[in-house]
């Protein structure tokens, strides 16, 4: 490239990202005016792969393709090349304005873009990148394909969308009762999102002081925003603490791992229409005797009764009065191999 | 040449070692130059440091521990002399000791490479070679261009290569980063993403070793290494016992046979994906240096001509590839390595002796060297470079000269890692001991002498050549036994452990003794508390299972005490096993596991704070038969006591507020308040920091 | 460590949250008393990371090629996930792969052990001097722990090289555990030691270490030293020490684990998440094969099998799977050429296989491709960024915000990787 030339696009490009030349506020057409460069300047090389003439196979270089929306936003084997609307984060930007000598300038094959070309890629980009109605080319990547679409819509797990529903039409707790329930102890957390309270998670964890009168109090204050309780490896009046969880409408998941009961007011828990998931791993004080109470848990997908002191019999009984639930006993563990050495102490 | 204007004035300067005037001439030109680095940066040197600060920095930096109560009295006495001192250990076999552990984290020293390989005998070679202060670039050349069985007497420094077996593109990039600074790990699966290094030029390197083979003895042709006799047991054996005596001839050779053969025959091939344009996959490369001086290799001969015509290009290619012929480029790479000229060699060894004496380099990191690293101070660098090599590469005398500068004197300075500047060494960087280095000092104030713990340097290898010498001499019947001992394995299972049981005892009874019998009677007290325990857990007791918890606690205690002195696991650090176990205190402590370069860590944990709070002091420091109890123990009054406890444990006295409040605290509590004395002193932040 | 010159009994809870959520980039704890909590909600509290390292390989394990010439010895069996079928080894692991996610397309340049453990520990390759946080000094930084008086991070075998906080404060560093059956040494004050005395201990040890703080507090190593003993006295008085114990668990379950060293340090890791510990990594070594690949796959596999298989069914039936990811991950995996001679595969960071299981992953699915020999990634590549997104994200961290170190440099908890929908449920 002659020196003038590129002189020149230096010049633009200074020009471009200086924002000298002045930047018009009107937002390019994707299709009428971004389009055509890309086809002019770019798809020689990042487009689909093709068998040429000689019978060689022409993978889109960098693994980039730029023939269709899905593809230029997935990007190459370096990852995206798009930010829409952030300039520096955006490779394609950042290539097409280096000095026409760069070793990285793009495009390496054929003319470079002009001044004008590059403003309104500039623009383009700096406004959001929209691509309008285009859709271009949507065959799956061939070969190595990069990362997924930047649009790939990340699932919302299905705990979270029983929780948006429950919490439809409820008001965001006083802060203060939050913070009460904290300073007796309580972990605090959201369970929809950063900064929405609506539904809440308590947790106690292990080393805080029993779970006594004061704590249920606190939790009473907070009764409709409780989705999960924790109160694993903790102690505490089994009658009182089950009446003030029954009291509580909004309640999916309690777990009760190896908690000190005796599995006798269990059965208050009946009323929970939403309770899901109940834990009672390793409460060695649950008997068959709380059966009858536990069968009265209808709602329950899933009830976890390892480590308790139900019997082979009364785990039968349970998983017929609870067809719906997925009653989890104890698991089959792979038997030891044979000649493995003891752990050494030393 | 720009050097000989250094040459001259250096040659004049030149250090025989232990020259006084010469040393303390090279020291200050040293001096000069940082002092006008500091001037030129607006920082003010620090101000020197009291006797006490000096003596016990000088002792952790040279022989890796912290001084006894006697040296340091010695030492901080009016009249002591600084370089003398430094002489002193610098002869101290505390100094082996200590460079060892330093160079052994670069090595990555195992006391087993694998399972076929020991250790030991390079360790034999590494500590003899510093023992007796060899000549750095020679004893790099010996461990470049070894050969010979690994386990036989003299051979150690095959275990340089042999310890990357059987990798000779990973032994190559840690060879380049080890003595060359120059990092080249990713350039054997492509070009170096920001580095000019191709992965060409990788393997034009590793061409050097070509045709090396990790074992001395042919293993295609294995008669050829030994007499007709054994040559006929071996063959006759091998055909009686069909595929597993072949087997059991194959492992007995490979593992007598282990070591390195071969000078090299200056080619490779490049790998079969190669994906670059200047050559073809699998072409065959010549060996090349990618910088500094060129290596010139003899012309290997030419192939025989091939016959034209088609039949004949078939015919060739069929045939087997003819090995290109040994051209000695072992010896001409390590001679490019080695040499003076070399622009790297020089540049890492002395930084590696800057960092080990002042705490940190003029290039960090020391062993990853770019076109554009600049040292912080560019005149002192060079210096210093051409001073090693005047010296011959002898790396006492030189540490000698940085040990006798003013700035080994001043006081450490804060490096903050996270700031943009460089470390501009107003005084020696502050750091914490190595784990090593904790270790060895807690042993001193355990043992009063840790040095008398130290091995002369072949010691522990002495069984692994007597074994392999036993095996080598072995005539034709005694060959044949060891051959049907072996098959046992295959034929009758029980037999064969029998066999290797009767073997490890043997080793066993030759090696060290076995610990006294308290220790047996307490293990037997803990197992009989760890049944006690589950049978409290079972049934849900919690007293008594708290309790049983600390009884176990303190009798595992105890049993460490009983024995502690004459333990065979409380020695230096350099006599340990290499590494030293996974949760051993110098494992906790930052000793790496050695399998990558220089990856130990100083870093702070709370397994380190439980051990030095709950672990060290009450049951083991103190305990009966302990020198600094004893040391204690002899004082006449509480601040004697005080003063010695400051003494032993920091490595200076106490200052008179101190001294009041701790005096006051020994009146009140007696023996428990010393106790408590040691404890603070042992936990604070001045015992693990070298100030 | 003015706040150990307080009275243990004292121990203000309050205080101690405030404390921790300091760390968070300067924000305090949330007026309205929430503690830390990440920018959304994730399906998975807490990390199980099981680390193969030394490579490796994937034909052997997780992507064989039954029939191909590149299997060598080794054979595949089917598995309960359509589709997927696994090394013959994996003889328990085989009925649980629907609640496994096999990521067969993972790919990276990084071929060397250091850099590549670094890279997939961090996702960044390694630079001069900047040491990146790992994924679990990240989680302990934005969103604090789950058991205050438990460390949030640790680290069972392996060395703490691979694994560390890099540029965040110590305290966020994992706690190394050499030797799981060792469990936490030194944990109880001796028997001579009341803990008044021990307090009193503690109290004079503040005011000795005062002036050398004053004067050296700029080195974070002497900061790191003062949190360490911070950390330590906290650990000292929880109800939870009892987690680091492996005598306590029943014989069963801890025979079911494998008595190796790394089958202990899962179960370890087990009971650590149990009690509130949210970033559990447990390093295997050996997988660097070399030399006899096939041998070392004959030894190592049927243990790896059986420990992860237990480690699955305990963590369902303890109703901690859905919320706690298991990941087993490596730096690369091994060529499918067989080396002669050595009967060993040599390094291969271009394809290799990676696991995902609970958490909220979508298991019973092999995700991306390689080809018929296990050379190329040729379907839906997986970087090792990626990879790690995907993990923080089940975590609930936000992926695409901008951190930065004390220098002001800008980074990302896996920087450019984006989470991939696919895998979650």
């Amino acid at each position: 490239m002659s020196g003038l030339r590129a002189l020149a696009f230096a010049a633009g490009a200074a020009w471009a990202l200086a924002g000298l030349v002045p930047a018009q506020d009107s937002v390019p057409d994707f299709a009428r005016e971004v389009l055509p460069i890309l086809e002019r300047r770019c798809f020689r090389c990042h487009k689909a792969a093709e068998t040429d003439t000689s019978g060689k196979v022409q993978k889109p270089k960098g693994g980039l393709r730029l023939d269709g929306r899905v593809h230029f936003l997935r990007g190459g084997d370096g990852g995206p090349v798009l930010v829409p609307g952030i300039l520096e984060d955006s490779e394609i930007f950042l290539r097409v304005t280096l000095p026409a000598d760069d070793p990285d300038y793009m495009p390496s094959k054929g003319e470079g873009l002009s001044a004008e070309e590059l403003q309104i890629f500039r623009r383009w980009i700096a406004s959001g990148a929209g691509f309008g109605d285009w859709q271009g080319a949507t065959d799956a990547p061939a070969a190595e394909g990069s990362s997924p679409p930047a649009d790939g819509v990340l699932p919302t797990p299905s705990r979270i969308r029983t929780y948006e529903i429950l919490a439809e039409g409820v008001a965001q707790p006083p802060q203060a009762l939050i913070e009460k329930l904290a300073r007796l102890g309580a972990l605090v957390h959201p369970v929809l999102a950063a900064e929405d309270r609506r539904l809440l998670r308590v947790a106690f964890p292990s080393g805080s002081t029993a779970i006594g009168r004061d704590q249920i109090a606190a939790l009473a204050g907070l009764r409709g925003h409780v989705a999960e309780i924790d109160l694993a490896r903790t102690t505490f009046d089994e009658n009182a603490l089950f009446s003030e969880l029954a009291r509580m409408p909004r309640l999916v998941r309690i777990d009760l791992r190896e908690a000190t009961i005796d599995g006798s007011a269990l059965h208050r828990l009946g009323d929970l229409q939403h309770l899901d998931v109940l834990n009672l791993f390793g409460c060695r004080g649950v008997t068959d005797d709380a059966i009858q109470g536990l069968s009265t848990l209808t709602s329950l997908s899933q009830l976890h009764v390892w480590q308790t002191r139900i019997s082979e019999a009364g785990l039968a009984e349970l998983r017929s009065a609870l067809p719906g639930t997925r009653v989890v006993g104890a698991p089959a563990l792979p038997t030891p191999l044979p000649g493995a050495e003891s752990p050494r102490r030393r | 040449m720009t050097s000989l204007r250094l040459v001259v004035p250096l040659a004049l300067a030149l250090v025989s070692a232990g020259n006084g005037q010469d040393v303390r001439q090279a020291a200050r030109r040293v001096d000069q130059l940082v002092e006008a680095g500091l001037r030129d940066a607006g920082q003010r040197p620090e101000p020197e440091v009291d006797a006490s600060t000096l003596v016990r920095r000088t002792f952790l930096v040279v022989a890796g521990r912290a001084p006894t109560l006697e040296e340091l009295d010695r030492w901080t006495r009016r009249g002591a002399d600084h370089g003398e001192l430094v002489d002193e250990l610098l002869a101290s076999p505390g100094r082996v000791s200590h460079a060892f552990n330093e160079w052994a984290d670069v090595l990555r020293v195992q006391s087993r490479f694998g399972r076929r390989v020991s250790g030991e005998p390079y360790m034999h070679f590494l500590k003899d070679a510093l023992a007796q202060n060899r000549p750095y670039d020679q004893w790099v050349r010996e461990l470049l261009t070894a050969e010979g069985a690994a386990h036989a007497q003299g051979q150690g420094a095959t275990g340089y290569w042999l310890r990357d077996f059987e990798m000779p593109l990973d032994a190559m990039s840690n060879t380049m980063r080890v003595f060359l600074g120059t990092r080249m790990e990713c350039a054997q699966c492509h070009d170096h993403p920001f580095e000019d290094w191709t992965q060409r030029q990788f393997f034009e390197l590793a061409a050097f070793n070509g045709g090396m083979r990790y074992s001395s003895i042919d293993l295609r042709n294995p008669q050829r290494s030994m007499d007709r006799q054994r040559a006929n047991v071996v063959r006759a054996f091998a055909q009686e016992n069909g595929a597993n005596g072949r087997t059991v001839v194959r492992r007995l050779l490979q593992d007598q046979g282990v070591g390195l053969a071969g000078d090299g025959n200056g080619a490779i091939r490049l790998p079969k994906d190669y994906a670059y344009d200047d050559a073809r996959p699998n072409a065959l490369v010549r060996a090349h240096v990618p910088f500094g001086p060129d290596v010139s290799l003899p012309e290997p001969p030419e192939p025989p001509q091939a016959a034209s015509g088609p039949a004949a290009r078939v015919r060739a290619r069929r045939a087997q590839p003819i090995e290109p012929p040994p051209l000695g480029s072992r010896e001409a790479f390590a001679a490019w390595l080695t040499s003076p000229d070399n622009p790297r060699f020089t540049t890492v060894i002395v930084n590696r002796v800057f960092k080990s004496t002042f705490g940190l380099a003029l290039i960090e990191p020391v062993d990853d060297l770019r076109d554009d690293t600049v040292a912080v101070y560019p005149e002192l660098q060079e210096h210093l470079e051409q001073l090693m090599r005047e010296l011959g590469y002898d790396l006492v005398a030189f540490q000698r000269i940085l040990l006798n500068t003013r700035l080994f004197r001043r006081g450490a300075a804060v490096f903050d890692e996270a700031g943009e500047e460089p470390f501009r060494f107003s005084g020696p960087a502050l750091r914490r001991m190595s784990g090593e280095q904790v270790w060895d000092s807690l042993l001193g104030l355990a043992l009063g002498d840790p040095d008398r713990t130290l091995k002369a340097p072949g010691a522990t290898a002495a069984p692994i050549y007597a074994e392999h010498a036993r095996i080598a001499g072995l005539d034709a019947e005694g060959l044949e036994k060891l051959l049907d001992e072996e098959m046992l394995r295959y034929t009758d299972r029980p037999a064969y452990i029998r066999v290797v049981a009767a073997r490890r005892a043997a080793a066993r009874e030759r090696a060290t003794s076995a610990g006294p019998s308290t220790a047996a009677d307490l293990r037997a007290k803990i197992q009989e508390l760890t049944v006690a325990l589950r049978k409290a857990r079972r049934s849900r007791d919690q007293d008594a299972v708290a309790r049983i918890v600390r009884e176990i606690a303190d009798a595992r205690r105890d049993a460490a005490t009983q024995t502690f002195v004459r333990n065979p696991q409380f020695v230096r650090a350099s006599e340990l096993s290499q590494p030293a176990p996974a949760g051993h205190f110098v494992r906790e402590w930052g000793q790496s596991d050695r399998e990558q370069i220089s990856s130990s860590s100083l870093d702070a944990n709370v397994p380190q704070a439980l051990q030095l709070i709950n672990g060290v002091v009450d049951a083991r420091l103190l305990a009966e038969g302990s020198a600094l109890r004893r040391a204690l123990d002899a004082c006449e009054d509480s601040p004697a006591r005080v003063t010695t406890a400051f003494r032993a444990v920091l490595g200076r006295d106490p200052s008179s507020t101190e001294r009041r409040t701790w005096v006051r605290l020994l009146e009140d509590e007696g023996g428990s308040g010393v106790v408590d004395l040691v404890w603070t002193l042992v936990n604070s932040h001045e015992f693990r920091f070298v100030q | 460590m003015k706040r150990l010159a307080h009275s243990l009994d004292e121990l203000d809870r309050r205080a101690f949250l405030r404390r921790s959520a300091a760390g968070l980039l300067g924000v305090g704890l949330a007026p309205d008393g929430l503690l830390p909590h990440p920018s959304r909600v994730g399906t998975a509290r807490r990390v199980i990371y099981l680390y193969m390292s030394g490579g490796m390989s994937h034909l052997d394990t997780f992507d064989p090629k039954p029939g191909s010439e590149v299997m060598g010895p080794t054979e595949a069996i089917p598995t309960r996930a359509d589709d997927v079928s696994i090394g013959a080894h994996f003889r328990n692991l085989a009925p649980l792969m629907d609640r496994v996610a096999v990521v067969s397309s993972m790919s990276s340049n990084q071929g060397a052990h250091v850099q590549g453990r670094y890279f997939m520990h961090t996702s960044y390759t390694m630079r001069g001097t900047i040491r990146h946080p790992t994924l679990g000094a990240w989680l302990s930084q934005l969103a604090g722990a789950d058991n205050p008086t438990l460390p949030p991070h640790v680290a069972v075998g392996g060395d703490v090289y691979g694994a560390s906080g890099g540029f965040l404060e110590s305290r966020h560093y994992p706690l190394p555990i050499g030797n799981p059956s060792d469990g936490l040494r030194n944990a109880h004050l001796p028997a001579t030691v009341s803990e008044e005395r021990f307090h009193q201990r503690m109290d004079r040890l503040a005011a000795m270490n005062a002036a050398f703080e004053e004067r050296y507090g700029g080195q974070k190593l002497v900061r790191s030293y003062a949190e360490a003993y911070d950390q330590a006295v906290e650990l000292m008085r929880s109800d939870d020490l009892t987690a680091f114990d492996l005598e306590a668990e029943p014989e069963p379950i801890r025979a079911a684990y494998g008595q190796g060293r790394f089958g202990q340090g899962v179960l370890l890791a087990r009971r650590l998440c149990e009690r509130g510990v949210r970033f559990v990594e447990v390093t295997d070594g050996g997988w660097d094969t070399h030399v006899e690949n096939f041998d070392a796959m004959d030894e190592k596999l049927p243990s790896l099998d059986q420990t992860l298989a237990t480690l699955l069914l305990d963590l369902e039936a303890r109703g901690m799977l859905e919320d706690t990811l298991v990941v087993l991950a490596t730096e690369f995996g091994r060529t499918p050429e067989i080396v002669s001679g050595r009967n060993g595969r040599n390094h291969h960071p271009k394809a290799f296989s990676c696991l995902l299981a609970g958490g909220g992953i979508r298991g019973g699915q092999r995700y991306g491709q390689t080809d018929e020999r296990g050379e190329e990634v040729v379907d839906r590549k997986v970087t090792v960024p990626d990879f790690n997104a995907t993990i923080a994200h089940a975590l609930g961290l936000d992926v695409e915000k901008v951190h930065q170190s004390p220098t002001g440099r800008p980074f990302q908890v896996a920087d450019k990787g984006r989470p991939i929908a696919e895998l979650f449920a």
